[in-house]
């Protein structure tokens, strides 16, 4: 069917000067305000006086990254990074698509909005207030306390405690976003094709086939879309976070790059160094994502993007 | 997902600094015409532009107008009377007509907002032709050649009363503004006031106890104990508050300051050591000393167990939990809302002593803001004029000055306002209080601010603590200020800015530092750790910072 | 809809509702203990005394945000920003989406924008060169300061964009064959049939524009100017520790205010409480329904 082929090609080729067309202002936009700035990563490489500026900032190459592998704990920060950064993309992606799922198998729609929005809420509590918040709970006369006492068991001093630190920062994270999250979720169940589970109802499946076999696999170019791009933002552990809730004691658990490199900009500005800092972050994720993107299409024959 | 980004590099630039691009200088010589000249107080002869040999220089007056930019720090409440605008106010009028000179604002912000905004202005270029920095922007745009050299424009143009303000600090001030013998800033006077610390102890509750208040920190372990075994505030007295382990120069609520200060330690600050050397304090043994006493006390229950963990240590207090506290003089807020939740509690302040019987203070530097000129600039002088003129007015050496409503804030100088008061302003205004309520001093004969204050001490005098807001506005200068005149033995801290070696190696020093100093003082590691810090804090750079500190401070 | 009516179902949904509301609780609970800390008396507050019920019940912090001149003033800018920025932002969003949700076969070059898209989320240059940008552009002082640097939100493009994709391929064949071209297929079959994800980029922008403060802050020069949340941060103002001592003792005494910080989270989350229900109903299953027959 040559001459069939042949119009279709002939048709996508027309239409290929329109999605360029679709795109362009909006490549606009980012090449203005986010590619023409990128002149600004010279200074990673540079000693950076706000004084002197860029032009003038003398040049000291790949210093300012060398420094961040000097540090004498360097491996131990890298190491907090990147496990609690893990920790949260993990829970982050369990614990809202469990939520996801079963908010969907309620059939209560106004119990189910509600529910939805309020899981919404504590992304917009800053950690300045809800760090207090947790402090409290955490306490030694706080409720968990309380609660492990009248079990008989010991307080613990939570916040204190290299052993459970990681794990509160994790926690708590996912507590606070997973509602976001779930928003994407739910919009994508909203998207899957009810006759399909209407035909799996004719077949006898039960509630958690259903889940097994329709729901999750629906979900799952989205999970993964998800997954993808908070791998590219490892290196952000979550600096307001752990920052509000740090303390000397759990700084060979806590402390993670980007507090470090905090109190190194408290001694004397190192805006040069932040910047390096800020682009190996962004190297390495993007690094991570390219290679997500390749084992996804070897493997699975499945383009992420 | 962006603004996590920003804010992380904005919060690493909390540390200023300054950038002088290319942005073409403030514009000199504005167009308007000269107004006329108002009469000129203090003595000096009028201006005359030809030029005859040794023309006398006002030092208040500018024969050309002159307009100069700015950007500034303005308090996010300042209010200002209806049709007054941040650029238009009693104080740029009242600069105006007696100095000839204008400000243009370009901005203003309030609080860190401004550090991070000004920094960006600056490092895109925009940076003003007067402003007021804090001394590592100082030295950092100083180090850039941004600057522009005061030292003849000081000597010429500063009014006797800057001079005489200046010299009261006996030249450290000015010293402390000076790079390679030329005063490249016009530096303010830091309130020392501010730098003691002060325990403030329930006094309601010695009295229950029938205890005298503390002197030594002998007595401040006893107290505590005492307090803690009563359970005067509930199950979970604590005895004293505390917060980090070191000591900073201004005197902050919880922090251990006047403790430390009893055993003639100053962890954090570079002080002369006994053989007079320049030294880091946490390395020395005075510092050991007082560590291991917190170490007794913490682990015998008397200070707050979970000091290193809490982020809000005003609330123990203020809940009635905690018996004392170390702070500054103006911590009434506190108390006033200590008084707003136990009617009958009573917080009475005290200086510890060391052994010896002498009160340490360690000392705030010497001045903290300074008003800088961008190199280049036409009119440096018009900085110094301006300058002079605020001074005098903040003095009330001026009849219209004594006009000027205090009830707006200072702040609305065009270029701010940093203090340049006697360093003993607090003080000093307490004396003021105390004459006005025992009828030595007219209340009409009050400065408006003053009044103020007399105003709600009278209030409180019929009614006490009935107005708990307005109670705490003034009680800082009675109980506290007192405690101020005492006599104390000042200690400096010698070096406050940092060196290369420190920029590299410092962050990693404190970590050190805290990790060790906490996990002492919580019993998680024995006293004697401490001298394992001493031994890795000089092999991993101290030494190396000791020396190049000592060296530059002898080069100065 | 047939409900199941066998006691493992009924037992089922119970514990699905108990669990649900168990989550819904801990989620709101801060929330509440923060709406009755702002309408708390201040001592009260700092003592730690609120815990979800206001103690010394008073609206002080509520007027002293409101009373100020600035308030109202802050709030139309943040409105017209949210309605301005968030109109670019949809029409962007929508635009950019369906291209790059063709396959390849259709678009040749979409791999080149996509990873170029990736590319901006990932790296950025900084605060500096974003500020001589806009500086550049003449844009400090304007709406378009705030509206434009974040025209593409592109985390949302790539949100909607794998949305697009996972509409079944019949319906752009079936346009094929009616004879639509791109525009009508995004703008009549697409943008129709993907409301919930529409829904959600919606929401996201909005917040988005909501909750911004710092460009606020770094693009505008005089308060008239500042959108609400740059206001109402700095009425609430962190003084870093150069600032803290007693010539600031006002601005301290705020920073320490509980109530007042309390009430300026309950007033930038109000909006969006009003706005989300509204929102909620394009969540709506079963939306491709009968659009496509087997």
């Amino acid at each position: 069917m040559g001459g069939l082929q042949e119009a279709v090609d002939r048709i996508m080729n027309h239409f290929q000067k329109h999605y360029h067309l679709m795109l362009l202002p909006g490549i606009i936009f980012l090449i203005v305000f986010h590619l023409v700035p990128l002149f600004g990563v010279v200074i990673a490489f540079q000693d950076f006086n706000i004084g002197l500026g860029v032009k003038k900032s003398p040049w000291i190459g790949l210093e300012n990254f060398k420094y961040l592998f000097q540090i004498r704990d360097s491996k131990v920060i890298f190491y907090n990074t990147v496990f609690i950064s893990s920790g949260k993309i993990i829970a982050g992606i369990i614990v809202p698509v469990t939520f996801a799922v079963l908010l969907n198998e309620l059939r209560i729609a106004a119990f189910k909005r509600w529910v939805q929005t309020i899981v919404y809420l504590p992304h917009f509590l800053s950690w300045v207030i809800l760090a207090g918040v947790i402090i409290d709970m955490l306490s030694m006369d706080g409720i968990v306390n309380r609660l492990i006492a009248s079990f008989g068991g010991e307080k613990i001093m939570f916040l204190a405690s290299n052993d459970w630190f990681p794990w509160l920062i994790i926690g708590s994270d996912t507590w606070k976003d997973f509602g976001f999250a779930a928003i994407v979720y739910l919009a994508a169940l909203a998207g899957i094709d009810p006759t399909l589970y209407e035909a799996a109802e004719i077949d006898g499946a039960t509630r958690f086939q259903k889940i097994r076999y329709i729901t999750l696999p629906g979900l799952v170019p989205t999970i993964i879309l998800l997954a993808t791009l908070s791998i590219g933002n490892i290196l952000n552990a979550g600096f307001d976070q752990i920052f509000n809730l740090y303390n000397p004691l759990v700084y060979p658990s806590g402390d993670i790059i980007d507090t470090y490199v905090y109190r190194v900009g408290l001694v004397q500005a190192q805006y040069g160094f932040a910047t390096a800092v800020g682009l190996l972050k962004s190297v390495i994720g993007f690094i991570l994502i390219i290679v997500s993107y390749r084992l996804a299409y070897q493997f699975a024959n499945y383009r992420i993007f | 997902m962006r603004n996590a980004k920003i804010r992380a590099i904005g919060s690493v630039l909390l540390a200023l600094a300054l950038v002088l691009a290319a942005c073409s200088g403030g514009g000199s010589g504005s167009k308007d015409s000269g107004s006329a000249g108002p009469s000129k107080a203090a003595a000096e002869s009028n201006g005359d532009n030809s030029g005859n040999g040794a023309k006398e220089i006002d030092p208040y007056w500018l024969d050309e107008p002159i307009t100069f930019t700015t950007f500034k720090h303005v308090g996010a409440n300042a209010k200002l009377p209806e049709g007054d605008t941040v650029e238009n106010n009693q104080y740029t009028r009242y600069l105006k007509e007696k100095s000839n000179i204008s400000v243009k604002i370009l901005w203003y912000a309030s609080g860190s907002d401004f550090d991070q905004k000004s920094q960006l202005a600056i490092g895109s270029g925009d940076i003003p032709d007067v402003f007021v920095v804090d001394e590592k922007t100082f030295r950092t745009l100083a180090k850039a050649g941004q600057l522009e050299d005061l030292t003849d424009i000081y000597e010429k143009y500063a009014s006797p009363l800057t001079k005489e303000i200046h010299a009261s600090t006996n030249g450290r001030a000015l010293e402390s503004a000076t790079i390679q013998g030329r005063l490249m800033a016009i530096p303010n006077i830091s309130v020392q006031a501010d730098a003691a610390s002060m325990l403030f102890v329930r006094q309601d509750w010695l009295d229950q106890l029938n205890l005298d208040g503390p002197k030594t920190v002998a007595d401040i372990e006893r107290i505590a104990k005492a307090f803690v075994d009563n359970k005067l505030g509930g199950d979970n007295t604590i005895g004293l508050t505390a917060d980090k382990l070191d000591v900073p120069m201004k005197s902050a609520r919880h922090d251990l300051k006047g403790f430390f200060a009893a055993y003639n330690a100053y962890p954090g600050n570079w002080v002369k050591a006994g053989d007079g050397n320049v030294t880091y304090g946490s390395i020395l043994p005075e510092t050991k000393e007082a560590l291991g006493k917190l170490r007794e006390m913490y682990l015998a229950g008397l200070i707050d167990k979970e000091f290193a963990i809490r982020k809000d240590k005003d609330q123990v207090v203020i809940s009635g939990q905690a018996g004392m506290f170390f702070g500054p003089w103006w911590s009434g807020g506190v108390l006033r809302d200590t008084y707003g939740n136990f009617p009958n509690a009573l917080f009475k302040p005290y200086m510890i002593e060391d052994d010896s019987g002498s009160i340490n203070n360690l000392q705030m530097p010497v001045s903290q803001r300074f008003v800088v000129v961008k190199k280049g600039f036409k009119h440096p002088e018009a900085a110094m004029v301006y300058l002079n003129n605020f001074i005098r007015a903040e003095r009330k050496a001026e009849p219209d000055a004594a006009k000027l409503d205090t009830s707006v804030s200072t702040e609305f100088w065009p270029i701010g306002n940093p203090t340049f008061d006697y360093a003993d302003a607090v003080e000093r205004k307490s004396v003021i209080l105390a004459d006005a309520l025992a009828g030595n001093i007219k209340p009409e004969d009050l400065i408006p601010e003053m009044k103020v204050l007399y105003d709600f001490a009278k209030a409180d005098e019929a009614a006490p603590k009935k107005d708990l807001a307005g109670w705490a506005r003034f009680y800082g200068y009675t109980e506290p200020a007192e405690l101020l005149k005492l006599p104390m033995k000042s200690v400096y801290n010698e070096f406050t800015i940092t060196t290369p070696t420190m920029d590299r190696k410092w962050a990693n020093l404190k970590k050190l530092e805290d990790e060790t100093f906490f996990a002492i003082v919580m019993g998680n590691k024995p006293l004697d750790e401490f001298d394992t810090f001493v031994a890795d804090w000089k092999a991993q750079g101290g030494d190396e910072i000791t020396s190049e500190i000592r060296k530059e401070l002898s080069e100065r | 809809m047939v409900q199941d009516r066998t006691l493992s179902a009924r037992l089922w949904n119970l514990f699905l509702i108990s669990l649900m509301a168990l989550i819904g609780f801990s989620s709101l609970a801060p929330i509440l203990h923060t709406a009755a800390v702002s309408l708390s008396n201040t001592a009260a507050a700092a003592g730690g005394f609120v815990t979800f019920w206001p103690r010394g019940f008073n609206i002080e912090s509520y007027r002293k945000i409101i009373d100020d001149p600035h308030f109202f003033n802050a709030f139309w800018v943040s409105t017209k920003r949210v309605f301005v920025g968030g109109a670019i932002n949809f029409i962007l969003t929508v635009m950019m989406a369906y291209p790059l949700s063709r396959s390849h076969r259709e678009f040749k070059s979409r791999h080149y924008y996509m990873w170029f898209v990736l590319f901006t989320m990932l790296f950025s240059g900084g605060m500096i060169p974003l500020y001589l940008v806009v500086k550049y552009l003449n844009m400090f002082n304007t709406l378009w300061a705030l509206v434009l640097p974040g025209a593409v939100p592109v985390f949302n493009v790539i949100l909607l964009m794998n949305f697009f994709r996972n509409l079944p391929k019949e319906l752009s064949e079936a346009g094929l064959i009616d004879g639509a071209g791109p525009w009508f297929m995004l703008a009549r079959i697409f943008v129709p049939l993907s409301l919930p994800a529409l829904a959600t980029v919606t929401l996201f922008s909005i917040v988005g524009h909501w909750n911004a403060f710092f460009d606020g802050l770094i693009f505008m020069r005089s308060v008239e100017n500042y959108p609400l949340q740059t206001y109402i941060q700095q009425l609430v103002v962190q003084l870093p520790p150069e600032y803290m001592d007693s010539t600031n003792m006002d601005l301290l005494d705020k920073m320490s205010d509980k109530t007042l910080n309390a009430a300026k989270i309950m007033v930038s989350m109000i909006p969006i409480l009003l706005i989300y229900p509204f929102l909620q109903r394009y969540f709506i299953h079963g939306i491709m329904l009968g659009s496509v027959k087997e």
